[in-house]
């Protein structure tokens, strides 16, 4: 993958050769720059001391009395994009712990702020650290909320590399976000389709209860076209607030065609037109297909701008009705994407807070639901991302331990519906994965047997 | 720590230019980078400053004879770089004399990590330092001068503490007998300990001395007057004056506003004479501030007139602060030094920012700052502009543009406050003339929407 680092800190390390206070604000798109960057600083600079602190996880007080224990050296100062925000809900109110949070970021930045001369006094570089996904004018912000530390400002690094997707378990087939699983009995639709050849086009009430059906009949067989044409035959007979779950259904489908361009402004139509008739719902969808588009692209940041905007509205729904358990879902989704994304962008931490509330979200609707094969599935993959995730942290009893709860849940599946083909195919995965996990451990005679039963199941 | 001035050094090679350009380090006068502005600031002249404090600009003498009632209470307004602090130490250094003032300087910054500040923290803290600096001279004062105020404070503390609970109490030895200076910083530093490290004991303390302020004023001002006398006495300086630098850090506008607005009765009731830095964004409100002070405008060194000739006179002093940081030989030729003078738009750290990107891209090899490694330095600094100048921004700046081009005047409006606070937009004489910063007008995005 191709960067600019090299250029971009080729004045950083010429200026840090002198030292001296510095403030270095690094935007990035990839969070290994960090790491690269830590240990940059500490290999050219080996006698200087390395401290750094998480902004979103820490105080005022904290944060000064860890970069003054330093005499010198480097300080990093990580998620500072963080303390640049502020929490509002939906109708821009503050809860108590928004304000708390709030309060605390206020602290922060209007304290560096006063404290710059202090800080001044010391030989240390302070960085600060904010993604990409910021905004374009994060500057604007830290101008505003910290104009004297900001006057003091050393470099201004933008680093940004290349990023490559990890779409490797989001594949078309099972990114289709349905509750039914693919079949192979074409019976319903063959029902359905004769039902409309023998309605009347003046029945259209009737015809319109049809269309969904037989898209999604269509979708399970793998049918596309003929779901595309329903769909297009649909969308005539409707009115415009209607429109946007069918174009996200168009848009799905192109997408397993792989027609990326021709699927973008059908999901940003449909949003367009759920923000007019306040479907949030609408809205989430759209926004969370459009951050699978943009994840197909390799375009990362924007990947991620979107999931953050699906799980907003799938937060503020769940929280308004907890009985309607989609939104639930929903949201649980949103967080796998999440995680996935900040995976991808190596950001593994994040990741794995957003694959732990996935977890837990899908804990409590399978507890509630036991008998829901969708969320028996959810439960299972957000196992799965936790064990792999766990797997690069090289913290392999954990990654064990949740590729173990997610054969638990997959051979439950299975075992529901030992006919269905998918959850076959699943439950070989998760042999393999088992066996992979216990061979790095060493456990060669337990891989072994894990290998063994799927081999026994064939295909 | 690097408050030590003698080690920063004119550069002789490439390598020590970094150090040479620190743009954090504040310059006393008596340092060889110190550089005097004060009669190429356009409209502003240092003059006027010490007339204000009734000080003869050449001699420096403080007519005490003819202003011994007058305290002078000062708001020094400048952007953010403009050399403010230099200025203050400059004047400081001139004025504290047995002839003058006995100068006492409160860094803010140092003395409260406070976020939330009030005058009264600020007052207390102005007595704690006027106390370090006695006692680092061992000023010899009649005890009885020491004791009334030292009674007062001790009453207030009982007071501070019947009101704070058990765990929050703060303990407190007050000598009964021979109060000193070393005892009085013992209060003063117990008080701001607790004002700073508690919020409960803050509000209390602020609250017992706010409440009782009027006795408070008329205690410290006779303090205040009989240690002038004292001061006379022993020929150490006519009076005591006060340099309270770094307010406008402070954490919000509201609370620059309430310090220095709401609470202007209580500073004008505390009669010693003052020098404050006024937050920028409050110079608009300095109509209601000249009603008890003066309020001096301290504005970029103005090196274009308004029809865009150049002000010979500003760019030759800015050559002797460069050349007193960088030897003359490590240029390629002195176009290159103007060049950078004129990005600088008249501030002086803004200059020495450019030196410093400059700086960045020249080959140490070669050890020479050629022209084009300040160009690429230039290119850099403007195309970070796109992270910070947002599209209303832009906007404002057409018309400032075509404004400047027909010779016109720009009304107030708090959207050019907040762009001269960012320093997107810059400002000379006493605020009458504004131009975009020269570097953001080499900005790719500046050119597109601005021309």
């Amino acid at each position: 993958m191709s960067d600019n680092y090299t250029e971009e800190t080729r004045p950083l390390f010429k200026l840090l050769r002198t030292e001296a206070f510095r403030f270095v604000i690094v935007r990035f798109n990839h969070y290994s720059f960090l790491r690269q960057l830590e240990s940059d600083l500490q290999s050219r600079f080996p006698d200087r001391p390395f401290l750094k602190a998480d902004a979103a996880a820490s105080d005022y007080r904290s944060i000064l009395d860890a970069y003054f224990s330093i005499n010198r050296g480097f300080f990093f100062l990580e998620n500072f994009d963080d303390v640049l925000k502020e929490d509002r809900d939906s109708l821009q109110r503050e809860t108590p712990q928004m304000a708390a949070n709030n309060e605390r970021r206020r602290q922060i930045t209007a304290g560096l702020n006063l404290r710059r001369d202090k800080l001044a006094q010391s030989p240390i570089a302070l960085f600060v650290f904010v993604p990409a996904t910021t905004g374009e004018l994060y500057a604007k912000t830290i101008m505003e909320k910290m104009p004297d530390l900001w006057s003091f400002r050393s470099l201004m690094l933008d680093l940004e590399k290349e990023v490559a997707t990890a779409v490797s378990d989001i594949t078309p087939e099972k990114y289709i976000p349905k509750a039914e699983i693919v079949n192979t009995d074409d019976t319903e639709l063959r029902r359905l389709i004769s039902l409309l050849d023998n309605t009347p086009e003046t029945e259209l009430a009737y015809r319109l209860t049809l269309y969904p059906q037989i898209v999604n009949a269509a979708n399970d067989l793998g049918k596309y076209d003929l779901a595309f044409s329903t769909l297009d035959t649909w969308e005539q007979h409707v009115q415009d607030n209607e429109k946007p779950w069918i174009w996200i259904q168009k848009g799905d489908i192109l997408n397993v065609f792989g027609k990326l361009e021709d699927a973008l402004p059908l999901f940003e139509k449909a949003i367009e037109q759920a923000s007019l008739s306040d479907d949030k719902n609408d809205v989430g969808l759209g926004h969370e297909r459009l951050g699978y588009l943009y994840l197909l692209r390799g375009d990362l940041n924007n990947a991620l701008l979107h999931f953050e905007k699906y799980k907003e509205i799938e937060l503020e729904l769940s929280t308004k009705t907890p009985s309607i358990s989609m939104f639930k879902n929903n949201l649980a989704i949103s967080y796998e994407k999440l995680g996935s994304t900040h995976t991808a962008l190596g950001n593994l931490q994040q990741a794995l807070k957003f694959f732990e509330d996935e977890t837990q979200l899908f804990e409590e609707l399978f507890k509630d639901y036991p008998n829901n094969v969708a969320f028996k599935n959810g439960l299972a993959i957000s196992y799965y991302k936790l064990g792999e995730l766990y797997e690069k942290l090289e913290d392999l009893e954990k990654a064990f331990f949740y590729f173990e709860k997610g054969l638990e849940m997959t051979e439950l599946t299975f075992q529901s519906s030992p006919d269905n083909a998918q959850f076959k195919k699943n439950l070989k995965i998760s042999y393999n994965k088992m066996g992979d996990i216990c061979q790095k451990m060493g456990k060669n005679e337990l891989a072994e047997g894990y290998f063994e039963k799927a081999r026994g199941l064939g295909g | 720590m690097s408050t030590d001035l003698s080690f920063y050094k004119k550069a002789k090679t490439l390598a020590e230019v970094d150090n040479a350009v620190r743009f954090d380090v504040p310059i006393t006068p008596d340092h060889e980078f110190y550089t005097d502005f004060s009669d190429v600031r356009g409209d502003f002249e240092d003059r006027m400053i010490y007339k204000t404090l009734n000080v003869h600009p050449k001699t420096f003498i403080f007519n005490q004879e003819a202003n011994r009632v007058n305290k002078a209470l000062l708001f020094l307004a400048g952007m953010r770089g403009s050399g403010k602090t230099s200025e203050l130490a400059k004047i400081s250094q001139k004025l504290h004399n047995k002839d003058c003032f006995f100068c006492v300087t409160c860094n803010l910054d140092d003395g409260l990590d406070l976020n939330d500040m009030e005058y009264m923290d600020i007052l207390i803290f102005q007595l704690e330092r006027l106390f370090q600096e006695f006692e680092k001279i061992n000023l010899d004062v009649d005890k009885d001068i020491l004791a009334s105020l030292f009674d007062w404070f001790s009453e207030r503390v009982k007071e501070v503490n019947k009101s704070i609970k058990k765990e929050g109490g703060f303990e407190l030895e007050v000598e009964a007998k021979s109060p000193s200076w070393f005892s009085f910083l013992g209060v003063t530093a117990k008080l701001k300990s607790n004002i700073t490290g508690n919020k409960e004991n803050a509000e209390k303390i602020r609250t017992t001395f706010r409440s009782n302020f009027t006795e408070f004023s008329l205690k410290i001002n006779e303090f205040i007057e009989a240690v002038n006398i004292v001061l006379r006495k022993q020929t150490i300086a006519k009076e005591i004056m006060f340099v309270v630098d770094g307010l406008e850090k402070t954490a919000t506008t509201d609370i620059r506003k309430k310090i220095i607005i709401d609470e202007a009765d209580r500073i004008r009731q505390i009669k010693v004479n003052t020098i404050f830095t006024l937050p920028i964004e409050l110079m608009p409100m300095a109509q209601k501030l000249t009603q008890f002070c003066t309020v001096v405008s301290f504005p970029f060194v103005k090196i274009r007139e308004k029809d865009s000739a150049i002000v010979e006179e500003a760019i030759k002093r800015f050559e002797e602060f460069v050349y007193r940081r960088i030897d003359a030989s490590l240029f390629d030729k002195p176009e290159t030094v103007r060049k950078a003078i004129l990005y600088g738009g008249g501030s002086p750290r803004e200059l020495l920012r450019i030196l410093e990107y400059t700086n960045m891209y020249a080959d140490e090899d070669v050890n020479k700052i050629f022209a084009k490694d300040l160009d690429r330095g230039i290119q850099k600094l403007a195309a970070q502009t796109s992270q910070y100048v947002s599209a209303e921004d832009l906007a404002l700046l057409k018309i400032l543009k075509e404004a400047n081009a027909k010779g016109q005047y720009i009304p107030f409006d708090e959207k050019w406050q907040d762009l001269l606070e960012k320093l997107i937009v810059l400002e000379y004489n006493d605020g009458t003339y504004k131009r975009v910063n020269p570097v953001i007008e080499e900005s790719p995005l500046y050119k597109q929407h601005v021309g």
